[in-house]
C-alpha cells in the first residue's frame, strides 16, 4: 500500500508542471536565438506534452505564440522583475511597459507578481501597467508594423 | 572680473594639491580646464561633469564606487577622461549603473582607463562623434547573470571604439540603435554572452578584432549594412555558440575573417543579400549553418579546412550561391590542370541534414553506416539540396 501512494504522488507531481531553471549565459532563446543572459526577463512556455521553451524576454515569449497552437500550451511563465528567479504565470502577472526600463528585445516590458510593485515602478519610471492580454496585443502590433 | 577666461587652468587634486576631492575640483572647473588627479584612492560616490573639461589621472589614481554608486556621469560635450582606474560600481537591478556614463555628449573621449569590477563599464546614451580608445575592462564574474556590458551604446552615432580589451562582462561591446560607428582592434574575451552584439543598428564597421572564448563571438541582429572584416573568431564553444550569429541581416559583408575552433562558424537565419568571401574556416564543428529562410547570399573564395561539417541547412531548398571556394573535403580531380575541380562539390552532407532534425543522431558521426549513406548521397542526391553545390571548387588553398 505504501508503494502505491508513492506512485500516486509521483503522478501528481508529474502532472503539476513547473518551469525549469534557466541556465543564464548558456541556454538560447527559442524565438530570437540569443543566449539568455538577464535573469530579470527570463520567460518560459510549457506545452501539454511537457516540452519547455525558454525565452530571453517577455516580448519573445509573446511573439512565439503564433508558432504553437493554443490548445497545446500548458502554461506560460515569466520572471518577477523585483525577485529574479521567482516564476509567475503570465495570466497572474502584471506588466509594465516603460521606455525607462530597457528589456532585451527592445519592447521595454517588465513583469511583476504583485500589482503594487508594478504600480510603484510606474510612479518611478512612467509607462503603462498592462495585463497579459494587453501585452500580447502590443507585441503582435509591434511585429506587424515592422 | 579680471580672471582670464581664455587660457585654461590646471586643477590639481590630491594630498598636496589645491583640491582635496575630485568633486570640489569639478565644481570649480570652467570649460577647457584640466583636472589632474594625483595617485590615491578616491571614494566620492557619484560624480557629475557638466562642463567641457579634461579629467586626467596620474598613475595610481583610483575612483572607487564602493559597490554602491555609479561613478562618473558626463552631461556635457567635449569632455576627455583618461588614465584613471575605476573600481567597484554598484550593481542595480533597475538602473544600468556604469563606471562612466555619457548622456547626450558629443566629441568626448574616453582614453587609456582601467575598469575593474564595473557593472556596466562605459555607457554612451544619445551621444555622437566620441572616441573610446585603449581602455582595459575586467568585470567580476562571480555572479555572471548580474553583470552588465563592457562598452554599451544606446542610440548613438559616429562613435569610434579602438584597441580596447574587454573581459568577463555580459556582452563585451553592445550596440543598440547605433549608426555609422567603427570598432577596430579590440580584444573581447571570455564574456558571458557575446563578444560584440548589434541590435537594430545600421551602417557600422568592425575590423581586425579578436573574439575569443565568449559564449558566442558576435551576434548581428535586426540590422543592415554592417562590414565585418579581418576579425578572428576563436574557441566559441557551447550548445548555442557561434562565431557569428546572423539574424535578419541584409546588405552586409563578411570578408577576410578567420573562424577557428567554434561550434558553428556562421549561423544565418532570415539573412539575405550578403557577401561572404575570403574567409578561413578552420576546425569548426559546422563552418556555416544557413537556414532555408536565408536568400541571395554569396559565398566565394573561402577556405573550408578540417570542419566536421562544411555547410548545414534544414531544407532541400537553397537560394544561396556557393562558388570558387576551397574545400579540404573535396575529393574530385582536375584533368585539365586549371586549378578548378572538374566535378562540382556538394558541401552539405546528408548526415548534417539528419542531425538538424534529430540532434541526438550526432552520436553516429564517426560510424561506418554514415560514411556509406554520405557516399551514396553524394552520387545520387535524394535529400540534400540539389542546387547547393560549388561548381568551381578550388584544388588548392586560397591565399
Amino acid at each position: 500500500m505504501k508503494t502505491y501512494w508513492w506512485l500516486i504522488s509521483l503522478i501528481i507531481i508529474g502532472c503539476n508542471r513547473q518551469p525549469e531553471g534557466i541556465q543564464y549565459g548558456h541556454d538560447a532563446c527559442a524565438h530570437c536565438r540569443m543566449i539568455i543572459a538577464d535573469e530579470k526577463f527570463g520567460s518560459e512556455l510549457i506545452t501539454q506534452k511537457g516540452k519547455i521553451y525558454k525565452f530571453d524576454s517577455i516580448e519573445c515569449l509573446a511573439a512565439y505564440l503564433g508558432q504553437i497552437p493554443d490548445n497545446e500550451i500548458h502554461s506560460m511563465w515569466i520572471t518577477d522583475f523585483k525577485n529574479p528567479g521567482k516564476w509567475i504565470r503570465t495570466d497572474e502577472a502584471q506588466f509594465l511597459q516603460s521606455t525607462n526600463i530597457p528589456s532585451p528585445m527592445g519592447m521595454f516590458l517588465s513583469g511583476y507578481a504583485d500589482v503594487n510593485d508594478a504600480r510603484s515602478m510606474q510612479t518611478q519610471f512612467d509607462g503603462d501597467v498592462l495585463d497579459w492580454q494587453q501585452v500580447k496585443v502590443r507585441v503582435e502590433s509591434h511585429h506587424t508594423n515592422k | 572680473m579680471w580672471i582670464n577666461i581664455v587660457s585654461a587652468k590646471e586643477l590639481i587634486v590630491g594630498e598636496s594639491g589645491e583640491f582635496r576631492t575630485i568633486r570640489s575640483a569639478i565644481e570649480s572647473a570652467r570649460d577647457g580646464d584640466r583636472i589632474i588627479v594625483k595617485s590615491g584612492i578616491y571614494r566620492e560616490g557619484a560624480l557629475e561633469i557638466t562642463r567641457a573639461i579634461t579629467l586626467t589621472g596620474e598613475n595610481g589614481a583610483v575612483l572607487d564606487g564602493e559597490n554602491k554608486f555609479q561613478i562618473l556621469t558626463v552631461k556635457a560635450s567635449g569632455v576627455t577622461v583618461n588614465n584613471l582606474t575605476f573600481e567597484n560600481v554598484g550593481v542595480s537591478y533597475v538602473q544600468d549603473n556604469a563606471a562612466i556614463k555619457l548622456i547626450e555628449s558629443d566629441n568626448s573621449n574616453i582614453i587609456d582607463n582601467r575598469f575593474r569590477n564595473a557593472f556596466f563599464g562605459i555607457y554612451l546614451s544619445k551621444s555622437g562623434f566620441c572616441t573610446i580608445r585603449g581602455n582595459d575592462l575586467v568585470a567580476a564574474a562571480e555572479k555572471e547573470a548580474s553583470s552588465g556590458n563592457g562598452i554599451h551604446l544606446w542610440n548613438c552615432h559616429d562613435i569610434t571604439i579602438e584597441n580596447n580589451s574587454i573581459q568577463r562582462h555580459r556582452d563585451g561591446i553592445y550596440f543598440e540603435f547605433v549608426k555609422r560607428s567603427t570598432i577596430t582592434g579590440n580584444h573581447s574575451i571570455g564574456n558571458l554572452r557575446y563578444g560584440l552584439h548589434f541590435m537594430f543598428s545600421d551602417t557600422c564597421v568592425y575590423k581586425n578584432n579578436l573574439f575569443k572564448g565568449n559564449s558566442a563571438g558576435v551576434a548581428v541582429m535586426y540590422t543592415k549594412n554592417i562590414t565585418m572584416q579581418g576579425n578572428r573568431f576563436e574557441d566559441n564553444w557551447g550548445a548555442a555558440s557561434y562565431g557569428i550569429l546572423l539574424k535578419d541581416i541584409t546588405g552586409s559583408e563578411i570578408t577576410g575573417n578567420t573562424f577557428m575552433n567554434n561550434t558553428v562558424g556562421i549561423h544565418a537565419e532570415g539573412t539575405s543579400r550578403n557577401r561572404i568571401s575570403d574567409n578561413e574556416f578552420l576546425n569548426n564543428g559546422w563552418a556555416v549553418r544557413i537556414m532555408a529562410n536565408s536568400t541571395d547570399n554569396v559565398f566565394s573564395q573561402n577556405n573550408f579546412i578540417g570542419n566536421a561539417f562544411d555547410v548545414a541547412t534544414n531544407s532541400r531548398q537553397n537560394y544561396n550561391v556557393f562558388d570558387s571556394n576551397y574545400w579540404s573535403a573535396y575529393e574530385g580531380y582536375d584533368l585539365n590542370r586549371d586549378g578548378v575541380g572538374d566535378v562540382p562539390f556538394r558541401p552539405v552532407r546528408l548526415f548534417s541534414l539528419l542531425i538538424e532534425q534529430y540532434p541526438t543522431a550526432l552520436i553516429l558521426l564517426r560510424s561506418f553506416l554514415i560514411d556509406v549513406i554520405d557516399a551514396a548521397e553524394s552520387v545520387i542526391p535524394a535529400l540534400t539540396p540539389e542546387t547547393l553545390t560549388d561548381a568551381n571548387p578550388r584544388m588548392r588553398r586560397l591565399p
